[in-house]
């Protein structure tokens, strides 16, 4: 008799000690999920401003450095990009998707940018629409008075 | 008799043991130990081009502070919130303004309602701002989201 309580006993003290532990890692594991979010939405923002920033930094050497002058840049193009286009050829906006829904990061610039597709005043930018290290290559068109971004 | 005797102190004594940790997890829980939001940080996070810099969620307001670092002088042109609870969240936005560049601006959202949105508790809203460059012949429009995670005062 002593014997099964013993062994009563051993697996209660068992089963004690696993519920303390989860119940002890179900909240770090809740917080934690919360924080990654957050994170992860910061991320992606920051992502999409570099990427905007070294595309128009570029884009505004080639400008400036005149007719024929042509610059390759790579950007990592986060997996939440899903389009970007530019407007009137003063605008480049990244649509990316996060946890709040779709939003766009948005760039305005001086200079005259294109790309190869456009129709009217839009222009699309497929190279930024995907995800992964991209080669992008801007080049002086017009004789100096444009920048045509497109893959290398 | 004996082996009876010795099954019913094994069960009464782990009763016990039981009904003294019930009672502390139900004091536990009546004074909020197990709300886990609390322990998270009141947060607001915009994109760095409109940073968030100040938030309160204030009785039935939601009150924020946004930098414009776009670089560019835009016309908001609409203010939406809601967040996920069952019955979003509804407020009153403001009229659609120009927004200079660099320029901070206080956005008072008022009479917020649903959404979870109680006084003492922890509430969520995503909000979401539509603008135009008035420098950009088409004016397309675009969109900014945030999200606001803070306690209701």
């Amino acid at each position: 008799m002593r014997l099964l309580i013993n062994k009563a006993q051993s697996a209660v003290e068992y089963l004690v000690i696993i519920s303390i532990t989860l119940m002890l890692l179900l909240p770090v594991v809740y917080i934690f999920f919360n924080y990654s979010k957050s994170t992860q939405s910061t991320s992606v923002d920051a992502q999409a401003v570099a990427i905007g920033n070294t595309i128009l930094d570029a884009a505004e050497k080639v400008y400036y450095s005149g007719k024929d002058s042509k610059l390759v840049v790579e950007v990592t193009v986060p997996e939440e990009a899903y389009a970007a286009h530019i407007y009137d050829n003063r605008e480049l906006a990244i649509n990316i998707s996060k946890d709040t829904g779709e939003s766009e990061i948005v760039f305005f610039t001086d200079i005259n940018i294109t790309s190869s597709t456009c129709v009217g005043s839009i222009c699309i930018l497929d190279e930024l629409a995907s995800p992964g290290l991209k080669k992008i290559r801007l080049q002086s068109i017009s004789n100096g008075k444009q920048v045509l971004i497109t893959s290398e | 008799m004996k082996r009876s005797q010795a099954a019913l102190e094994f069960l009464t004594t782990y009763s016990w043991a039981f009904i003294v940790i019930l009672i502390a997890i139900g004091a536990l829980y009546y004074f909020g130990i197990f709300n886990f939001d609390t322990f998270l940080p009141q947060e607001c996070v915009f994109s760095e081009q409109m940073e968030c810099l100040d938030f309160a969620f204030v009785n039935d307001e939601i009150r924020f502070k946004l930098v414009n670092n776009l670089g560019e002088n835009i016309n908001i042109t609409l203010i939406m919130v809601t967040n996920d609870a069952a019955n979003s969240l509804t407020c009153t936005v403001p009229d659609s303004f120009l927004w200079n560049a660099e320029e901070e601006k206080d956005i008072v959202l008022t009479g917020c309602q649903d959404g979870a949105f109680i006084k003492g508790e922890r509430a969520e809203a995503t909000i979401s701002l539509t603008y135009y460059s008035n420098l950009t012949p088409s004016k397309p429009l675009h969109t900014a989201k945030g999200r606001i995670n803070a306690l209701v005062n």
